[in-house]
């Protein structure tokens, strides 16, 4: 499909002042002087709540043992140990980050996540991605709002790879979600398909509803984008450098994204199934597939990217940790603070950030529960800053001062 | 009868000038699945005593005739069956492949019937969703008692399981037709019991394994105990609403007033059953009342019924049906009458239905196409607005998984979220573009459609352009839409090589009202 047809035919309308600027700005292809150097954020969302004691096992407190007599990770004095410093023990399906981890790109908060105390997955997710934990009536996403505050937003930069739009890019019509890129575009039933195309553009260009005005813009200018990208073979001899997993498949195409050149420099994915009431499982088992899951799409993203790394910071995050001790049906149940992974070329890794106290009665949340003394805001207002160069933090986390400072993320 | 009358009249009167026309396809934008081509010019002839016979007949789907459609529906091998016969008619792979292989399983070498019950395992079960997903688009495109299927829509997502989840496909479609479907017109305490009693929903919420901690043996500790993810919800999204006024106390004393809620034979003839041995006999607080040790049964009963009477359950529910029936934002006023409504009948459901369909805020200006359809809204009501039918032999294109809506399948029990930023982006625009392309071009498989006939050339294609927008969207488009629908046919007229005009093809004008920004609300 020929690009510059859509540029002219949506001419007439582009410059009224109907449009927002920053489309006007895309149509300028002022973008294009950035491409191949921007900065990138790449946020996974562990939906469902992950039990972070799993992935980081604190094996050096015998609480763990005892509260957990089916579901510790074991696997001191085995070749799958894999000790992370004197207190935690990296979980054995997440062998793969092991070489991220000794390179020194890949940091873990422990006791991270929302100062909010609710159990609901619901809510607590909505407070992740809104960044106003507490609030219900912030209904847009703490990403969408950094999104204007980038010195060059185009009509790609911020991508959600799933099929929702996920709420912390909610809010913003220039965020994009899509399942996959092979997804987003018109397939032709017609002769001359080209032509509705074109006049579908033009029928959202005049849309009085601004939402939908918006979304139809971004929509076109976006998928214009993308099918010229992926029409080639070379896609999908990509593709096949990553897991055949949904997590592997997903990250496969944001970096794609990345090593085209699209521009890209918020991009979002989610992943399911950390809800483990039962059964969760110990070195094996439900939780430890997850967790192979996410680490192998992970370390494939990391190794294909190759120079690219350098330009990523990648960060995972969940609504709230799992009680510490394992409920009547071998699993978890809601719990508080948990665990956050930060991973990319110019990240100071191979370092345990956050405090820990050990898992006695006294130190934990309600007596129960992992306590959270790293809010999930200090790590992502640092990397917004340090790496996406975002100067105004109060736009992005309203009512929210930080007063613990920076956690030193990045290399100086 | 007569005040119901009056009270439409009156809050009619209130509508801030909706005309009889957009009346009419307010109501059927909301209380069915679009309108069916010249509907609602015919249902706004009728004036405000059509609107009223309308909603009453709606709410006795019993009184309807839809045997031609439950007829279309009988063909679908599931249709009818239980949970046992299901269990016996696809958990059976052996009988599948001695009948396919033409040999007894004796016959065939262990490592190939192993392998052909992975590959049975992986292609039969799957149809017990796929026939389940085109009963309920058949229903929403095809039958006549269409506000069931909306509030079947709107139950189904409050009491939402997960096919995917373990066993729970076997007992969907029973918990579809006896726990939801069967309450739909009735009572709310009703309906909170059949779904807290269904296999389906305690094994999606884990609630068949939770018990009372065993005592330790020999100094060890045994396994079993409690598991508090069914009593969460229940309070957070069945009855009080998160905001509802309860503790993580309560959450924990409700779950193990529920311990013993479990299901027998979960491998073969799964049933409810309180399992006396798993329940906690001690007493318990639950929203500050205390109930005495040894309750058994009754415990659990006593709490639904606690739930089902609290203020909070029927605001939450009063919220939920007004956002998806009047708008996202819906005014405090409507809930708050709702409320009320539903506190003085003790939750019957269908005097809070009247309530909402007869008020004021639902016939306002401010709720016209305020909402943003769902996929299945807005697929349903694509093929609807064509006159179109589904074909039941052929299995239907998975449409609604592309647009995000696959059925059944929602993993959070949440269910689908119905707001409009969840379904408003470029990604699921682009995919619903696509589908009405597609769907103009008679291109869906399994899909039927009447597309308007090619017409003569005329010269007149501003009032053409009307006729098809108000035959397909029920109102005419907006002036942009409009000039960029007749661009396309101004574009479409040509002459054959003799010099004769040749007759316009209205699909992709079709298409184009269908992919419309307008046509995405309702």
């Amino acid at each position: 499909m020929d690009r510059r047809f859509f540029l002219k035919s949506g001419s007439l309308l582009l410059g009224s002042s109907l449009l927002p600027r920053w489309v006007w700005a895309a149509a300028q292809s002022s973008t294009e002087t950035l491409k191949g150097q921007e900065p990138i954020f790449v946020f996974i969302v562990q939906r469902g709540a992950m039990d972070g004691l799993s992935l980081l096992a604190p094996v050096a407190d015998p609480e763990y043992f005892k509260l957990r007599p089916n579901i510790a990770i074991k696997t001191v004095g085995t070749k799958d140990h894999f000790a992370i410093d004197s207190h935690f023990a990296l979980h054995p399906a997440a062998a793969a980050l092991q070489p991220i981890w000794k390179e020194g790109t890949l940091s873990f908060v422990v006791q991270s996540g929302s100062m909010d105390g609710t159990r609901s997955h619901f809510d607590a997710q909505d407070y992740l991605e809104n960044g106003v934990p507490g609030s219900k009536t912030v209904t847009d996403g703490f990403l969408s709002r950094a999104l204007p505050e980038l010195s060059h937003p185009g009509a790609l930069s911020a991508v959600a790879m799933q099929l929702f739009m996920p709420k912390v890019l909610q809010g913003n019509s220039l965020a994009i979600s899509m399942n996959s890129l092979k997804d987003y575009s018109l397939k032709a039933p017609f002769e001359n398909t080209e032509h509705a195309v074109g006049n579908f553009e033009a029928m959202y260009q005049s849309a009085t509803n601004k939402v939908l005005r918006e979304t139809g813009i971004s929509a076109f200018h976006s998928m214009h984008d993308i099918q010229d990208s992926t029409a080639g073979k070379g896609f999908n001899e990509y593709l096949k450098q990553f897991p055949k997993s949904t997590t592997g498949r997903r990250l496969g195409e944001i970096a794609w994204m990345i090593t085209t050149g699209m521009g890209v420099q918020i991009a979002v994915t989610d992943i399911g199934g950390w809800d483990t009431h039962v059964y969760q499982g110990s070195n094996e088992g439900r939780l430890a597939d997850r967790i192979r899951e996410l680490s192998e799409a992970m370390a494939a993203f990391k190794t294909v990217l190759g120079a690219h790394w350098s330009r990523v910071v990648m960060v995972t995050a969940t609504e709230f940790g799992r009680t510490v001790a394992e409920n009547g049906t071998q699993g978890t149940d809601h719990g508080h603070g948990s665990v956050m992974m930060i991973s990319g070329g110019r990240v100071h890794g191979g370092r345990v950030l956050g405090s820990w106290s050990e898992l006695k009665k006294q130190n934990l949340y309600e007596e129960r529960d992992v306590p959270v003394t790293t809010d999930f805001r200090q790590v992502f207002s640092e990397v917004l800053k340090s790496h996406l160069g975002i100067k105004d933090m109060a736009k992005v986390f309203p009512h929210w001062n930080n007063s613990h400072g920076d956690l030193r993320i990045f290399r100086s | 009868m007569l005040v119901f009358l009056m009270s439409l009249l009156i809050s009619t009167a209130q509508a801030g000038g909706l005309s009889s026309e957009e009346k009419a396809l307010q109501l059927l934008n909301r209380l069915s699945y679009g309108p069916r081509p010249t509907e609602v010019q015919a249902l706004a002839k009728q004036g405000n005593n059509g609107i009223q016979h309308w909603i009453e007949e709606q709410l006795h789907p019993e009184k309807i005739d839809d045997r031609h459609l439950e007829g279309k529906i009988s063909q679908l091998p599931i249709t009818g069956l239980d949970t046992l016969q299901l269990m016996a008619q696809y958990q059976d792979l052996n009988k599948f492949i001695e009948r396919d292989m033409g040999a007894s399983k004796k016959d065939l070498p262990e490592e190939e019937l192993k392998q052909l019950r992975k590959k049975y395992e992986d292609h039969l079960i799957p149809r017990i969703l796929e026939d389940m997903q085109a009963q309920r688009l058949i229903r929403a495109v095809e039958s006549r008692r269409q506000l069931e299927e909306v509030l079947f829509d709107f139950w189904w997502n409050h009491f939402n399981v997960d096919w995917s989840k373990g066993p729970v496909r076997w007992m969907a479609p029973s918990y579809e037709r006896e726990a939801i479907r069967h309450h739909i017109f009735g009572s709310f305490i009703d309906l909170l019991r059949a779904t807290a009693h269904h296999p389906a929903m305690l094994v999606y919420l884990d609630n068949h394994v939770s018990r009372v901690a065993p005592p330790a043996k020999n100094g060890k500790k045994p396994n079993g105990g409690l598991n508090e993810n069914y009593a969460r919800e229940l309070m957070e999204l069945h009855t009080l609403g998160v905001d509802g006024g309860y503790t993580q106390k309560d959450v924990t004393e409700l779950a193990r007033i529920l311990t013993g809620w479990s299901v027998e034979n979960t491998n073969d003839d799964p049933v409810f059953a309180f399992k006396e041995k798993n329940h906690d006999k001690e007493a318990k607080v639950f929203l500050n009342h205390t109930f005495p040790a040894g309750g058994g049964l009754d415990e659990g009963e006593r709490a639904l019924e606690m739930l089902a009477e609290n203020p909070n359950t029927a605001k939450f529910i009063s919220l939920k049906l007004a956002r998806y029936f009047v708008s996202d934002n819906p005014p405090e006023s409507l809930v708050l009458r709702l409320q009320k409504e539903f506190l003085k009948t003790h939750g019957n459901l269908t005097a809070v239905y009247r309530a909402l369909f007869n008020s004021p805020e639902f016939w306002s200006r401010t709720s016209y196409q305020a909402k943003v359809k769902r996929p299945l809204q807005f697929v349903a009501s694509s093929i609807r607005a064509l006159g179109g039918e589904l074909d039941i032999k052929t299995p239907l294109p998975k449409i609604l998984a592309d647009l995000g809506e696959e059925l059944y399948k929602c993993a959070p029990p949440t269910g689908y979220k119905d707001d409009a930023s969840t379904w408003v982006n470029p990604g699921a625009l682009v995919s619903r573009l696509d589908f009405s392309l597609k769907l103009a071009a008679n291109r869906m498989d399994g899909v039927f459609v009447t597309l308007p006939q090619k017409v003569k050339p005329t010269e007149d294609l501003k009032s053409l352009v009307n006729d098809i927008s108000k035959k397909l969207l029920g109102q005419p488009l907006s002036k942009g839409s409009a000039e960029v629908v007749m661009k396309e046919l101004s574009d479409e007229s040509r002459t054959f090589a003799n010099g004769e005009l040749r007759p316009i093809s209205l699909a992709k004008a079709t298409a184009l009202i269908l992919g419309s920004p307008e046509f995405q609300k309702r």
